[in-house]
């Protein structure tokens, strides 16, 4: 590499680094307890294995009129399923489209159609993810965090092509522990940022796709949703009793081997002012992470439209577990943790060898200045 | 090795990320290989920590020596 090369990506490297170093020690530090969120969640509330027959369940309109009743006036947006009890989560509101702060939601225990435990908001880790995702500012704060992701994965990129000529020198993986501090600590620097380059590049990446969640999907639904739909433009008739079970079983019977994740009522966002919109998810890790739309028809109950979820959703919907890392058990998320350790220390070194190049700057000028003075 | 300074790095985050989407693929092997690939790229910071308590035993780290 030229000497004039090696200036230009060291001075990408540091200038990139710095700009994210903060708001990467922020995500780093916020993220290490939301990668046991489960555990934590756990230990406050005592879960118990539920066993239940699914023949003795009350119907979904049963469960939909109990939720209603507890908030008058509302009508149903959205029901999704709990994968570990029989409880369905009703998502309401005045109109279909009314904004997230003024949702009711009530889960439904579908044994008695009585409300169950769950669906408190405002926890610990509730802000913390807060924090992580949006820096407590809202879509701007998670666009910007975005944004932090892209510059990180810069000083990534930068920092690789910086540890070439390193390498080539010092050999892979090697810390020189009779130098000085600060040698040894560029050699943990180069070796903990190299070895954990890929996974610093998925969690980033993945992250950053995260963060663009709202307008994917919002471009999700006016492109394919939209697509699949033939909206007569007349009343909105969100929830007709008796209907919603008929809708989910006929989307079912629609995409053999699917099970439904979640329902849109008519005139909630993700579906139309005539159809249920059935989200099914497949059998399989991968495919239970995709959802499959299925537009029933409100009025009749038959299915109108099916088409499984472009690439670009896709792509965000597997982002997510890439980026959380909560798809391999326990022992994926000891590892998770100990590469965010490892990338603090890969932070914590950057800002060292920088203060450290700076004081050393000031005193070089110091000398020349003392030096051109001095008789 | 020396000609290709950057291969091992390389290596090692082809590997992960490899791992870390077979891991997408299924509960069982799937989770393994994906976990597996993650605690390679732990190892060489496990040896170079080995090494340094070696060293220190040794008598041969020497603080601050320019």
């Amino acid at each position: 590499m030229k000497p004039g090369t090696l200036r230009a990506w060291t001075r990408i490297h540091t200038w990139s680094s710095l700009a994210c170093t903060l708001f990467m020690l922020m995500l780093c530090i916020t993220g290490l307890p939301l990668i046991f969120h489960d555990e934590i969640e756990e230990l406050e509330n005592a879960r118990i294995v539920e066993t239940w027959n699914e023949s003795r369940l009350v119907s979904l309109d049963r469960a939909t009129d109990a939720a209603l009743a507890l908030h008058p006036g509302d009508v149903p947006i959205y029901l999704s399923f709990d994968v570990d009890r029989p409880v369905v989560n009703i998502t309401s509101g005045a109109h279909g489209r009314v904004g997230e702060g003024s949702m009711s939601f009530q889960p439904i225990d579908r044994r008695t159609a009585a409300p169950a435990a769950g669906g408190a908001q405002g926890g610990v880790m509730d802000v913390m993810l807060k924090i992580h995702s949006e820096l407590l500012m809202g879509s701007g704060g998670m666009y910007f965090i975005g944004f932090v992701g892209l510059v990180f994965v810069l000083a990534l990129v930068s920092g690789m092509i910086l540890y070439s000529p390193f390498a080539r020198k010092a050999g892979f993986a090697r810390v020189r522990h009779g130098k000085s501090a600060r040698i040894r600590w560029l050699d943990w620097h180069n070796l903990i940022g190299g070895v954990t380059l890929g996974w610093a590049l998925a969690v980033g990446l993945s992250g950053t796709v995260t963060t663009l969640s709202d307008p994917v999907t919002a471009w999700w639904r006016a492109d394919a949703l939209a697509g699949l739909t033939r909206g007569t433009g007349g009343i909105i008739q969100p929830y007709r009793p008796g209907m919603l079970g008929k809708a989910v079983d006929n989307a079912i019977a629609a995409a053999p081997g699917m099970t439904p994740q979640f329902v849109a009522f008519p005139g909630a966002p993700f579906s139309s002012r005539d159809h249920y919109a059935v989200f099914l998810q497949g059998s399989t890790p991968l495919t239970a992470r995709l959802l499959t739309p299925v537009m029933v028809d409100a009025r009749t109950g038959e299915v109108d439209g099916i088409a499984p979820m472009p690439w670009y959703m896709k792509a965000l919907l597997l982002s997510q577990p890439l980026h959380f890392g909560n798809y391999g058990g326990l022992a994926m998320k000891i590892l998770w943790a100990l590469l965010d350790l490892a990338t603090i220390i890969v932070l914590g070194t950057g800002l060292y060898l920088w203060f450290g190049r700076m004081a050393s700057g000031r005193r070089t000028g110091k000398r020349i200045a003392a030096r051109g003075t001095a008789p | 090795m020396k000609g290709w300074p950057l291969l091992p790095v390389m290596l090692i985050a082809l590997v992960v990320l490899a791992g870390l989407t077979i891991g997408l693929a299924g509960d069982g092997y799937e989770d393994v290989l994906a976990n597996l690939s993650l605690a390679l790229c732990l190892l060489p910071i496990a040896g170079g920590l080995r090494r340094k308590g070696t060293n220190m035993k040794d008598g041969k780290h020497n603080k601050d020596r320019p």
